[in-house]
């Protein structure tokens, strides 16, 4: 049992966590695992992991935030500068906590495409790799050389089994009876396995690909989400920016205020119109 | 916790089936006999008995023999995944590691065809003469 369970965590991501991370390392089985099966354990492996905790859990503040944001935002309105200053700095607040979070989310989203583009890339140097030893290897030129020995046999089967009936001998012996009743019988099996559902060969966009065009499909994939959190991220910075420039009218406002009170309060007590009554 | 067990479950599955088609105890059996028994043949066919008729029954029935052994052999899979120059040599030297499928090819039959493939032809056999070598 001890073996079973190691030989199943061996087809699995090792995964070293740390707080929000999620740090995949490529396993030396999970290459030769179905192209569709590899991008199924990793999506499995980072759905279970802290990062992607974090990530449903910010998403879930981000909309109770924005909620927040809304009913301020309906309470001030139609406002001048100067009134409700209290309630337009917690807005402010608001939309800068907000903008933390939804930051902190797309890190962590950044991150994850990160590690999955390396390892997918892992991947893909893995299969170049074996492909490339495999064709240098002496068992694929064996192999090679088996299929050439088998190809010329087959060409010349019947006229062997042809001599030996023309010189009374039987046309089949015990072996090839049994191979013969076998071969339609793995036919069937080989057909069933080619169609079975989990054997079924990567497809992108209804095409039947190879692994290696399917993992560089998805490094492809990988590269338009890069772009969209780029997008993102500069949205962001634009949205921080407007929070900013509320902030210093707010500021404005609030200093243009005090100043004005206190500018009454000094224009009061020193102008000498008023203060011919002290001397009177 | 159930999945777990599940999944682990359906690991054992898998490592079963590897099982099931694991190594035998030598995976170059068939081309060993296949070696053994061509020998035999061409011991026979080539020894000096005075029954020629008896002698020319038996390397037939041989030679049905050999030819399955052949197909075996061809067939074989597990004999590739051997790093084994008895495997690369034999199928290197097609025509003389598979003599009853590549005499047919050459329409010829077995014997003379091994006799062409190591250097004897069936002309310098007939014409030559008993003597002192020259």
């Amino acid at each position: 049992m001890k073996i079973l369970l190691s030989a199943f965590l061996a087809t699995t991501i090792s995964t070293s966590v740390f707080a929000n991370e999620w740090e995949p390392l490529a396993a030396e089985s999970l290459v030769q695992l179905p192209a569709n099966l590899i991008e199924k354990r990793i999506e499995q492996d980072f759905r279970l992991s802290p990062a992607a905790s974090k990530i449903n859990e910010l998403e879930l503040k981000l909309v109770n935030q924005s909620s927040a944001i809304k009913a301020v935002q309906a309470t001030i309105d139609g406002s001048d500068d100067t009134q409700m200053i209290d309630e337009k700095v917690e807005l402010v607040k608001l939309k800068s906590a907000f903008l933390d979070d939804m930051q902190e989310g797309q890190m962590l989203r950044q991150n994850a495409l990160d590690k999955r583009v390396a390892l997918y890339q892992q991947v893909l140097t893995e299969f170049f790799a074996r492909e490339k030893q495999n064709a240098d290897s002496v068992t694929f030129k064996m192999k090679e050389q088996q299929q050439l020995a088998r190809e010329r046999m087959q060409n010349v089967m019947a006229q062997v089994d042809d001599a030996f009936t023309q010189q009374g001998l039987s046309s089949t012996t015990p072996y090839a009876d049994e191979f013969a009743k076998n071969l339609a019988k793995i036919e069937q099996l080989k057909e069933a396995i080619k169609s079975h559902r989990a054997n079924l060969s990567p497809m992108v966009d209804g095409v039947e690909v190879s692994s290696q065009e399917y993992i560089r499909q998805l490094l492809v994939q990988a590269a338009s989400e890069q772009s969209l959190l780029d997008q993102e991220a500069l949205m962001l910075s634009y949205m921080s920016r407007l929070v900013a420039l509320d902030a210093q009218a707010l500021e404005y406002a609030i200093n243009i205020d005090a100043e004005e009170q206190e500018g009454a309060a000094a224009n009061a007590s020193t102008t000498p119109a008023t203060s011919v009554e002290l001397f009177l | 916790m159930g999945v777990l067990i599940k999944t682990v479950w359906l690991a054992s599955a898998v490592l079963s089936l590897f099982a099931s088609t694991a190594n035998a105890s030598d995976p170059l059996l068939s081309l060993k006999n296949l070696e053994r028994e061509r020998a035999a043949f061409l011991d026979k066919a080539l020894s000096q008995r005075d029954d020629k008729e008896q002698q020319f029954n038996e390397s037939q029935a041989k030679l049905r023999q050999l030819s399955d052994m052949e197909r075996m052999v061809i067939r074989d899979d597990r004999l590739v995944e051997q790093n084994s120059s008895l495997v690369s040599n034999a199928f290197s030297q097609f025509e003389l590691t598979f003599l009853v499928h590549a005499s047919a090819e050459s329409e010829s039959t077995v014997l003379s065809h091994w006799l062409e493939e190591v250097g004897y032809s069936n002309k310098a056999i007939l014409t030559a003469s008993p003597g002192y070598r020259r």
